[in-house]
């Protein structure tokens, strides 16, 4: 079982939430196709069935304060059931850190650095996220805060500045698509930069007071993450309207309309910077998180030792994921959406109720004896 | 040792990325133009580039570089390209690109499957504004104004400033992109020429709009008319307008103007309406002996919604006639409601070239400016 | 299987080498058998010669003092450490004129030095001493040591006067506002230089490092506000040192650095008194050593770098902004090479379509990349700086022009670096200078930063960037986190701004252990 101290503060938690959540910025292309003129509705209305949805967690991180997500499959499923679900967990977490060290692959290649291969960008980007494993949580979420800053200026001031590009007529006629394409649109929106909330179940034990206030820590997290992801299609709906669908990173593209006077002309460059760093941050979270997974599966007491192994396991992987941003897409609106449910949310719901029984059969067995 | 191992691999590492984005800034041919005119073939094109040439001792005697026109054939951009590449000691740097030109036959021959390279390519920009050209695309490439050597730079100033109708600075590749995916609205183009003028130099003028229907050019509309357009989208001319009558003539700078469009579709009859209003102030009145300051406000006022009228009438009845929608009257039904829209979207171009329109004015003229009244009045008194 | 032993019996060979050579050198090391003074002052000052030598400056006097001269006593000092006026007005003067009767009767035995001490000698700081070792040390730092035949017990006395550099102005530390004094090499002037500033709660604790030079080594704090760990742990650290001679103040900081391959030093240095106080009196200790101007202080915060003591001095709307300005002008003298390059060799894209051509046409007759001709200028620049430090000051302002003319502007007319890269080389340069105590590390990550950029371009500079925070998260000095955080969660009144005196109302929590509040309330706030 690893010892994990209390060393980071809940603010650290709650801007590593926003952070996190913001980091997806760049996937917002999976479900703007879908949800159109609409898909900021979508947003807002993700968010409050998020609220509903967190409960189980929220309940699980007060009832089990020192102990992390392994460590209550243990205790809830028993030995061998806790281990089988912890697999599942683990799998999840090893392939969303792919998945997403793919996405930094692919976006650099695709702005940035045309020619260079990507084994090569990701494989410094990978070293530095397992070196900031192996010196801690606490320097893993030490910048949380700046880069939320930050982010969060960036985003402001690109909306002040292309106001003079945004048409906000493109947002009408409201609400003009499908009822079941909403609903497709508000469960991507849950489930791919919502639903990763199950990450910071891993670390709860090491934080100070948890059991205070968690829920707080979680909402108003989760609330300014998603406030950026709503900027971000608001600006891009107002400017691209139906070219939007074109585009595989549309923010990128009405980043770079954006002309300052005569001379800033080139402002996208701050949302690579932006998202650079957002994405280093989630890549080295997640990085720390499946270390520390693979550490309690197989009972491993120091995760150290493993941090760069992992790393290198997770660059491997994410060699060998989606090669077509299409087909990406694809998964992103159908597939992931199921999946990503089932273990985001109704696993630890069905964690609670197995605990919540637990106790009541306990109780009812002690009043009996 | 620990440390010495990490640097061995980190410079490994180093070494695999191999610079292979990496260009020296002295490697480039910074394109500075692109045009795009009709090849010999029907189904080629031909490329043309304005490249900035950065050896040294090319410079006029201004100090300003002299541009380079490479040109090449084939059936696609990415095709002449590669042809060129083989002529070019320096590989083509298309970040920079200032403008797009069309030639007008290769305009109405067809653009839209060029338009996906402009989109997909990684350097360009959305923001380049595309320009049809009235002869072809390598006379104004050619160009050289007394100001500017290089065309392209002279174009962009050109469409951004105050020297023509400058509502053009928002006529880019994006609302291009945006107007051609849409289902009834068509995209608009200015067109350039390059001129011979009194003292035999060059010059550069914009000369009208370009209509596009399905990816080709179908029309144009005049200077008039282009005035017109420009109060409809909305976007305010910066300059003064001139209105004429027997007695004098006035010009009136705009303070400020909006505009909005709206449709509708009530018994089977589909209405345009454009709401404008603008304000004024009187920069320049010459002549009209017989006003006075109390009276001359309202008379101006008069003349210039005269003016407007017709120039707006004008451009709407000749978007009617090309049977082509370049205001948005149908994204406007669309987005009041999008039932009626779907009543006229099959015969959307005969509807909307028969259907009525309305155009509903409100003009002010601020002030006098600097001088009370005209210059007149105070003459008469002693 | 076969190499593992093998492995394991070098070791052991290695290791067992090493454990005779430490035996070896403590053996040389440690007093020869003589721990006590024989009684016999012939004997005894044989003794002590030989183990000091025969130098010329260690004298050795030998009189007879008492009523009839029947005492024999012997003073030991070294010329040029002692005042010996001192010496004569203190002890010889009254030893000379001693009768003797009143004190003791030569009839009567009974402990001379007793009453030497307390009747004749005039002087306020007297010590007995019985130990030879510690008897040679004392003459050897300056007093004198005063040996009767017959007894076993000697006296030091306090003589110290040597030559030494009176208070001056800082050199590195220069204020326009603020007080001017700097600490000197002469350990009691900088306790006294201290002590004059806290008059209350200060405890200076002395220890003596390094078994040749015994050089005297001071920790000062105050009491009720330093952190009780980090004084035991640093105290244990001093300790443990085993060293032949410490001879400036950085010796000590090798070894108490946790983190000696980090670029970004843990051990913070000053030598302006002010700042060494208030230093102090946020919870910090400093390490005075005998022969250094730098005092040590310890635990340091990554911010001290930016903070100068003029911050304090000076209005806090201008202290702000020069703190902004410091903050900017490190991130300049870093990246703005590697930024330089990225742009021109990657990023082509962001620099305005009119500075394109510039750079293009200024890049045209030179042979040599973006990175390596950074490089060259970089390296030039360093030479240049480090020949300034050591050159004599007459040739020091030839040196300058040659340098600025020769490698600025005819490199340039050459045709082998271009104009961009020698004023980006240039700013960088001189914003390296204005956060003096960091230029080590600034020359070391610019050289990196460069390299990755050269490589990678701007994803390259964004990786050094990053590492760079990953570093400085995870440093501690003395367990006290070295960087907060680009936003600091607290204590923000005084990082990147400085809010006016009074909102400064507690003291660092990370670095005090119990007494927090420092400024309290006034009329107004």
């Amino acid at each position: 079982m690893l010892k994990q101290s209390r060393t980071i503060s809940k603010m650290q938690m709650l801007f590593s939430i926003a952070c996190f959540i913001q980091a997806s910025m760049l996937l917002t292309s999976f479900f703007t196709p879908v949800g159109g003129s609409s898909s900021w509705l979508a947003v807002i209305s993700s968010y409050l069935v998020f609220a509903v949805f967190t409960i189980p967690l929220i309940m699980l991180i007060k009832n089990f304060p020192d102990k992390n997500l392994f460590q209550i499959n243990a205790i809830v499923f028993g030995k061998v059931g806790g281990k089988i679900v912890s697999a599942i967990y683990l799998i999840f977490f090893w392939t969303l850190s792919s998945l997403n060290t793919k996405d930094i692959g692919v976006f650099l290649q695709q702005t940035v650095m045309t020619k260079t291969p990507t084994y090569v960008t990701i494989f410094f980007l990978m070293f530095l996220c397992a070196w900031a494993t192996r010196k801690g949580l606490s320097v893993v979420t030490r910048y949380a805060s700046f880069f939320f800053g930050v982010s969060m200026i960036i985003m402001i001031f690109s909306f002040i500045f292309s106001y003079n590009l945004m048409d906000f007529s493109y947002f009408l006629p409201i609400l003009d698509i499908e009822p079941i394409r909403f609903i497709q649109t508000t469960n991507v929106s849950l489930n791919i930069p919502l639903g990763e909330i199950i990450f910071f179940l891993m670390i709860h034990p090491e934080v100070r007071d948890i059991n205070k206030n968690s829920g707080k820590v979680v909402y108003i997290g989760s609330f300014m993450g998603m406030l950026n992801i709503l900027l971000v299609v608001i600006h891009d709906t107002a400017i691209l309207g139906e070219a939007g669908k074109l585009f595989t990173i549309p923010t990128f593209e009405t980043l770079r309309m954006i002309s300052i006077g005569d001379v800033l002309s080139r402002v996208e460059i701050l949302f690579a910077i932006m998202l650079m760093l957002l994405l280093f941050f989630k890549i080295s979270f997640m990085v720390y998180v499946t270390t520390i997974s693979i550490a309690e599966i197989l009972e491993i007491k120091d995760y150290r030792r493993i941090a760069f192994i992992t790393a290198a396991l997770v660059y491997i992987s994410s060699y060998i994921q989606f090669n077509d941003s299409y087909i990406h897409a694809e998964f992103g609106i159908t597939v992931a959406p199921l999946i990503w449910t089932f273990i985001e949310f109704f696993l630890p719901f069905l964690t609670l109720m197995i605990f919540i029984v637990k106790q009541k059969y306990k109780k009812g067995s002690e009043q009996t004896a | 040792m620990k440390i010495f191992r990490v640097i061995l691999i980190f410079t490994m590492a180093l070494f695999l990325a191999g610079c292979w984005d990496s260009k020296e800034v002295g490697d480039l041919a910074i394109v500075t133009g692109m045009g795009i005119d009709a090849g010999a073939e029907k189904d080629e094109i031909k490329l043309v580039l304005q490249v900035g040439d950065m050896s040294k001792g090319q410079k006029d005697s201004q100090g300003e570089t002299e541009p380079i026109i490479l040109d090449s054939t084939g059936v696609n951009i990415q095709a002449a390209i590669e042809s060129l590449k083989i002529q070019s000691t320096r590989s083509l740097y298309f970040s920079h690109n200032q403008v797009i030109l069309i030639g007008e036959e290769q305009a109405r021959r067809g653009i839209a499957c060029f338009l996906d390279w402009f989109v997909r390519n990684e350097n360009t920009r959305m923001e380049v504004p595309l320009i049809v050209a009235k002869q072809d695309a390598k006379a104004v490439l050619q160009t050289k104004t007394t100001q500017n050597n290089i065309s392209a730079f002279a174009v962009k100033s050109m469409l951004d400033n105050d020297v023509a109708p400058s509502f053009y600075s928002k006529i880019n590749l994006l609302s291009f992109l945006s107007t051609h995916i849409n289902k009834t609205t068509c995209p608009i183009a200015p067109i350039v020429v390059s001129k011979i003028d009194s003292d035999k130099n060059t010059i550069l003028e914009i000369e009208g709009t370009a209509i596009f229907k399905e990816g080709k050019m179908i029309g144009e509309l005049g200077i008039h008319q282009t005035e017109g357009l420009m109060w409809i989208l909305g976007q305010s001319p910066k300059r003064n307008i001139i209105v004429k009558n027997d007695d004098g003539n006035a010009a009136l700078a705009i303070v400020s103007s909006q505009s909005s469009i709206s449709s509708d579709y009530i018994d089977g009859e589909f209405i345009n309406e454009v709401n404008i209003k603008a304000t004024f102030r009187i920069s320049e009145l010459a002549g009209f002996k017989d006003k006075h300051s109390d009276n001359i406000i309202p008379f101006i006022n008069d003349l210039l919604k005269d003016d407007m009228y017709t120039k707006i009438g004008s451009a709407i009845q000749s978007s009617k006639n090309y049977k082509s929608d370049i205001f948005g009257f149908g994204s406007a039904l669309y987005k009041k409601s999008p039932e009626k829209f779907e009543q006229i979207v099959e015969n959307f171009d005969e509807i909307y070239s028969k259907s009525p329109y309305r155009i509903n004015l409100e003009v002010e003229v601020l002030d006098t400016g600097k001088i009370n009244g005209i210059l007149t009045d105070h003459q008469n008194k002693g | 299987m076969l190499f593992k032993a093998l492995n394991r019996h070098i070791k052991k060979i290695i290791s067992s080498k090493e454990i005779k050579a430490e035996n070896e050198w403590e053996k040389q090391n440690s007093c020869p058998i003589y721990s006590e003074l024989i009684g016999v002052l012939d004997e005894d000052l044989n003794k002590i010669r030989g183990i000091v030598g025969t130098s010329l400056d260690i004298k050795v006097t030998t009189f007879n003092f008492g009523e009839n001269s029947e005492l024999n006593g012997a003073v030991i000092f070294v010329d040029g450490l002692v005042n010996q006026e001192l010496i004569a007005q203190s002890i010889l003067q009254p030893l000379k004129l001693f009768k003797g009767n009143e004190i003791y009767m030569p009839s009567k035995p009974c402990d001379v030095v007793e009453a030497v001490r307390n009747c004749v000698i005039c002087s306020a700081d007297v010590v007995y001493e019985e130990s030879p070792a510690k008897l040679i040390n004392a003459f050897m730092s300056g007093d004198t040591v005063f040996l009767i035949d017959g007894f076993k017990r000697g006296l030091i006395i306090s003589t110290r006067g040597w030559d030494k550099r009176g208070v001056t102005e800082p050199q590195s530390e220069s204020v326009i506002r603020g007080p001017r004094e700097c600490f000197t090499e002469n350990f009691r002037t900088n306790t006294a230089l201290l002590r004059r500033r806290i008059k209350s709660s200060l405890i200076i604790e002395h220890m003596v490092i390094g078994r040749k030079s015994q050089t005297s080594v001071a920790l000062a704090y105050v009491d009720g506000v330093v952190n009780p760990e980090i004084l035991n742990e640093l105290k244990s650290q001093l300790e443990d040192i085993s060293i032949d001679a410490l001879i400036d103040s950085s010796y000590i900081q090798s070894y108490i650095d946790h983190n000696p391959f980090s670029l970004f030093a843990t051990v913070n240095y000053t030598e302006k008194p002010d700042v060494a106080s208030a230093r102090i009196l946020e919870g910090r200790i400093a390490i005075i050593t005998d022969g250094s101007p730098f005092v040590l202080t310890v635990p340091m915060l990554f911010i001290e770098s930016f903070q100068t003591a003029e911050d304090y001095y000076v209005r806090p709307s201008y202290a702000t902004a020069l703190r902004i300005l410091r903050f900017i002008s490190f991130m300049i003298a870093i990246f703005a090479p590697a930024i330089y390059i990225s742009l021109t060799t990657f990023h082509q894209e962001l620099i305005p379509t009119k500075l394109l051509f510039t750079l293009a046409e200024a890049k045209e007759g030179t042979p040599f990349t973006a990175f390596i001709e950074s490089f060259i200028m970089v390296f030039a620049f360093e030479i240049l700086r480090e020949a300034g430090l050591r050159l004599p000051r007459p040739v020091g302002q030839a040196i300058s022009i040659v340098g600025a003319l020769v490698m600025g502007e005819a490199a340039v007319s050459a045709g082998i670096v271009g104009a961009p890269v020698v004023i980006t080389v240039a700013i960088t340069a001189v914003a390296g200078f204005v956060v003096p105590s960091q230029t080590d590390v600034v020359t070391i990550l610019r050289i990196i930063s460069m390299v990755f950029s050269a490589f990678l371009g701007g994803y390259g500079f964004t990786l050094v960037f990053f590492a760079i925070l990953i570093d400085l998260a995870s440093l501690t000095s003395f367990g006290v986190p070295y960087f907060e955080g680009l936003i600091p969660a607290r204590n923000v009144q005084d990082s990147y701004i400085r809010m006016p005196i009074w909102t400064m109302k507690t003291r660092p929590k990370s670095l005090s252990g119990v007494d927090d509040i420092r400024r309290g309330k006034t009329k107004n706030n």
